[in-house]
């Protein structure tokens, strides 16, 4: 936890050096988040919860000046442990606040197996400087599809994300 | 306090309940390893109504191992009973061999020692 933090502070003060111009017309921006939580798995009279698997998601945002609001979300997914997996996620972001945004999308796991559902949650979005913003937030993934889901079951993922969030 | 304030707030505290409740779920998740939820929980095997289950084709193979040792073990038994069979009947011919040299030997001896021949 500590070798976060310290990965945080360090790319805020790396990221946000002065005399960087922001540009015009789209912005696009970076992030990387880690999540951890709880998964529930229901179907054929089961039903059962269990950790989820650690996951880190490294991606890029894109805003549009007609759009000030909205940023598009496109992450690389990658479950870390227990068990290895690489996947992705794409959400639609709309800060209903300076602070606050809540954003929905598609994500899914690619490989070993495949697992697919929507996505949705909530960020605060805390600014360290113009630039760098500390992100955290919930988000709950419904998997119903996908050849690595049990047959006749569903998967609802409810995870705690932790993050940074800088824009270019 | 300001909307944004209370909203912060109020994102703070569902942030603490979440890690509250993935802690409670993860040390009881954790403890029963044959529990899964995704097919790829299980250690080269699948997921079947939330238990490991070991791949078809492993439990035939363990099936057909088991199989195979009952029948070696089968035919190490009808061995067995060959070569008891086999020297019975050696006794028989023994028996049988004697009988004309014994000045002693009844007709009875003889005919049990044809009968072991047979």
């Amino acid at each position: 936890m500590r070798r976060v933090l310290a990965f945080l502070l360090g790319a805020a003060v790396l990221v946000d050096a002065p005399g960087a111009a922001r540009a015009s017309g789209p912005l696009f921006g970076a992030f990387v988040e880690a999540a951890g939580g709880i998964d529930l798995a229901g179907g054929k009279g089961i039903f059962l919860a269990q950790r989820s698997r650690t996951q880190v998601r490294l991606g890029a945002t894109l805003r549009l000046d007609g759009l000030p609001r909205d940023a598009l979300f496109v992450a690389a997914l990658v479950e870390v442990e227990p068990r290895p997996s690489l996947g992705f996620d794409v959400q639609w972001a709309h800060h209903v606040l300076p602070v606050l945004s809540v954003q929905a999308g598609v994500t899914g796991v690619a490989a070993p197996e495949t697992l697919f559902g929507v996505t949705g949650g909530a960020r605060l979005r805390i600014p360290l400087g113009s630039r760098f913003r500390i992100t955290a937030g919930p988000q709950v993934s419904g998997y119903f599809l996908g050849g690595d889901l049990p047959d006749g079951s569903v998967i609802v993922q409810t995870l705690l994300l932790l993050g940074t969030h800088v824009d270019f | 306090m300001s909307t944004s304030e209370r909203s912060a707030r109020r994102a703070v505290g569902m942030l603490l309940g979440m890690v509250l409740v993935a802690a409670l779920s993860s040390a009881e998740g954790c403890a029963d390893e044959t529990q899964c939820i995704r097919h790829t929980d299980c250690a080269g095997g699948a997921c079947v109504a939330g238990r490991c289950v070991r791949p078809v084709a492993d439990a035939a193979v363990d099936g057909g191992a088991d199989a195979a040792v009952d029948s070696a073990t089968g035919a190490v038994d009808a061995a067995g009973d060959a070569d008891a069979a086999t020297s019975d009947a050696a006794d028989g011919v023994d028996a049988q061999a004697d009988a004309p040299r014994s000045a002693d030997a009844s007709e009875a001896d003889a005919s049990a020692a044809d009968a072991s021949v047979d």
